[in-house]
């Protein structure tokens, strides 16, 4: 993206009136790639462009591997509050099968080494870990190992477009199982810890079940920007940016949106789940994640089968460990699945230690 | 070979379910409203191969809800316990929106501190048309104060209920309501 199309996209994203936008009064802004530190001086010109022009419009995210970190940038994000997650996987073995660099060698160690200062920097840094099939059997001792360096949040999810068996569902299971007695262990040690594929799914019962648009809003309150200012969906549809025919764009930044286009996305989204009818786990589970739905079968409302596989086989882990935490009384548990005030009070907790 | 199966049983979690005790703007007060989906999702459970606390076994039965009666005693026995004494069957009027307009409607309440302004709700059959329609005005705080709302628990579940009652209370005294 250039510096014209960077100044472009904020104007956009500032003042764009359209209803369902206008009513995010605060625009989260999240880069991501590739890798978006690559440009690094263009993302720090557009933070600052942005907090001149637009003061408190915008917050910052950013999606990274962490490779081209250094000190300068932590320094910044800091300042900026810029929050940012970090994709590392586990531990060397599940990281580096598939995460390599240019010259093929695993970014595991180059990674680890930058960890100290990331959570130097800001503690509550997410690290982004992706399964996949032959990394299914690590996760166990691979998620062990990053709450062990000293993450306290662990966003997990499974590469779903990938090609998934019965064999890799009942390995998954296994690992989830360990994984289960593990965090309880931790909860009940009254350790704040936050892993993606039990938190969500214990939220969906003890707060809210997902509904349409409550796990992913694409096209509406969530869009993305292509490097030639093309609007998308979400970050997921634009791969195809450089095709003829600009598939799935619905907009650009400097006219703004396609209304019928984007309007059916957003109907898609919304719309029911027809494979879904009557099944008891309906609102617990991934179901509604349109864009995740599109990368594996090509439609935001079919279903792909891992989905299924994988939430009837982990619903019911989590479940038993839930309630065993509820029932052994655990402090953390309650605090963070039934108090409201919990980040908060946390935050205070943690700032007192 | 992977595929998409609907699950058309599902063994019901035994954490609660909607106690998240939702901000309010003044004061900021919690409201326990439990067990919400427990009888609904009772009536869904039907003879198919169970998934569920990591168990395989026989198809649940829909259980069977433990009695207004016995709930009340359990509920009032713990607010006793920490120093709560609540009159029985007090009768209060809460707003009702019902659409665009606002209804009144008089509601005797199961368990109530007028001192206090607290008390508890618990909801079974016997309970007329407009105790559950009242059912969302007892979330809104600023009528008569937060209200242990239950719509109901399984029989020998006492435990269960004494626990989210205590809960309740613990949330009363770490918002230094009590």
């Amino acid at each position: 993206m250039n510096a014209e199309t960077a100044a472009a996209a904020l104007e956009f994203l500032a003042t764009d009136t359209e209803p369902s936008t206008s009513a995010n009064d605060h625009v989260t802004l999240t880069f991501f790639g590739g890798e978006p530190l690559l440009e690094f001086p263009l993302l720090r010109q557009i933070v600052e462009d942005a907090e001149t022009r637009f003061p408190g419009r915008f917050s910052f995210r950013l999606s990274t591997n962490g490779i081209l970190l250094t000190r300068e940038m932590l320094e910044f994000f800091a300042e900026h509050k810029m929050y940012f997650t970090l994709s590392l996987d586990g531990h060397r073995d599940q990281h580096d099968a598939s995460r390599r660099t240019n010259g093929g060698k695993g970014s595991y160690d180059k990674i680890v080494s930058r960890v100290e200062d990331i959570l130097h920097f800001n503690p509550y840094t997410m690290a982004v870990s992706v399964v996949r099939p032959v990394t299914a059997g690590m996760i166990a001792e691979g998620v062990q190992s990053l709450f062990a360096m000293g993450f306290r949040y662990v966003l997990q999810t499974l590469d779903y477009s990938a090609d998934w068996r019965d064999e890799q569902i009942r390995v998954l299971k296994r690992q989830y199982t360990t994984l289960a007695s593990f965090y309880k262990k931790a909860l009940l040690d009254g350790r704040k810890l936050s892993y993606s594929p039990f938190d969500e799914r214990i939220r969906t019962w003890a707060q809210k079940p997902h509904g349409p648009g409550s796990l992913c809003d694409i096209g509406n309150t969530q869009i993305a920007v292509a490097p030639s200012g093309r609007i998308y969906p979400c970050v997921q549809f634009i791969g195809n940016d450089q095709s003829p025919d600009h598939e799935f764009c619905i907009g650009d930044v400097l006219s703004g949106f396609h209304d019928t286009l984007r309007r059916q996305y957003i109907n898609n989204n919304y719309s029911s789940r027809p494979q879904c009818d009557g099944c008891a786990l309906d609102g617990r589970c991934a179901n509604y994640c349109g864009c995740v739905n599109w990368k594996a079968t090509g439609s935001v409302t079919q279903i792909p089968p891992i989905i299924c596989e994988h939430e009837r086989m982990l619903m019911p882990i989590v479940d038993k460990m839930a309630n065993d935490l509820w029932k052994r009384n655990s402090s953390i548990f309650r605090r963070k699945f039934y108090d409201p005030s919990f980040p908060v009070s946390s935050f205070i907790e943690d700032c007192m230690r | 070979m992977l595929k998409v199966t609907q699950l058309r049983s599902y063994s019901i979690p035994k954490y609660p379910r909607g106690i998240y005790l939702t901000p309010r703007p003044s004061p900021i007060l919690p409201l326990v409203k439990t067990g919400t989906a427990l009888g609904l999702m009772a009536g869904l459970l039907q003879g198919c191969d169970l998934v569920g606390g990591g168990t395989v076994g026989p198809p649940p039965i829909p259980p069977e809800m433990m009695t207004e009666a016995d709930a009340r005693i359990v509920i009032r026995d713990v607010f006793a316990e920490n120093g709560i004494e609540l009159n029985e069957d007090v009768p209060l009027q809460f707003e009702i929106e019902l659409g665009d307009s606002v209804a009144i409607r008089d509601v005797l309440v199961d368990g109530y501190s007028s001192e206090l302004r607290t008390g508890f709700e618990y909801f079974s059959e016997d309970d007329d048309y407009d105790v559950r329609a009242a059912s969302s005005a007892m979330t809104d705080t600023t009528q008569h104060g937060p209200i242990f709302v239950n719509e109901g628990v399984p029989e020998e579940s006492e435990q269960f209920l004494e626990e989210q009652t205590q809960a309740f209370i613990d949330s009363l005294r770490a918002m230094g309501w009590i």
